[in-house]
């Protein structure tokens, strides 16, 4: 099935794309998506443990199963304001 | 009334508090977060900010409707920019009224902070020498 990965900041700059359309198995979670995001692109692996993620405009967890058509948002803590 | 706004042109501070209150509202607190030139010992020469749109306007409603219902508030106006911010120029208003002046303190001090922790927007600080993304919510 196929979701939308949209990366912000510096998860933007590791992955080095701000929007892609990627394949993953039917019933995958964000753990799995990162997964694969992090065996292509190691530079993620230096915020890893800080990252949060949003699916279609909400936080959620790394445990979340995601669905066609999602869009999972990815990135650092946030520094607005 | 709550509004939202995102956007790239500096912000009109008096059009935002005009926007603010109604006659039952003897208090309008505004909170204006502006760029400094100072981020730990280094001279900052501008900002950038990136935003995932969508997303903050969500979070900014709800952190609006929030304050609503913590407190007795008539109006809510946030106004965030985005792109570069040159120092000195706000990069953020809250403007907030109420019929009695604790409430829109109160809820604009909540606005303030929550919005740090939340909403999906980052500061990347521009150097004569390079620059970096901000994530440590300072």
């Amino acid at each position: 099935m196929l979701i939308t990965i949209r990366p912000f900041a510096s998860a933007k700059d590791a992955l080095g794309f701000d929007r892609k359309e990627i394949n993953v198995k039917e019933e995958s979670t964000v753990s799995d998506v990162l997964a694969t995001l992090l065996m292509e692109s190691p530079e993620l692996n230096t915020l890893r443990e800080n990252l949060l993620f949003a699916l279609n405009s909400t936080y959620c967890q790394t445990d979340t199963v995601l669905h066609a058509g999602d869009i999972l948002a990815i990135f650092p803590p946030v520094s607005g304001g | 009334m709550i509004e939202i706004k995102l956007q790239q042109e500096p912000i009109d501070i008096a059009s935002a508090n005009a926007l603010t209150g109604t006659e039952q509202d003897g208090a309008l607190v505004t909170f204006i977060g502006r760029a400094r030139n100072k981020s730990k010992g280094k001279q900052v020469s501008y900002l950038e900010y990136e935003i995932y749109e969508e997303m903050a306007r969500s979070e900014l409603e709800k952190i609006a409707r929030d304050a609503s219902e913590k407190w007795t508030i008539t109006d809510c106006v946030i106004v965030h920019r985005y792109g570069r911010v040159n120092i000195g120029e706000a990069s953020i208003i809250i403007c907030v009224s109420s019929p009695h002046r604790d409430e829109s303190f109160q809820a604009a001090r909540f606005i303030i902070d929550t919005i740090k922790k939340t909403v999906p927007i980052w500061k990347k600080e521009f150097y004569s020498d390079g620059s970096q993304w901000i994530s440590d919510r300072s």
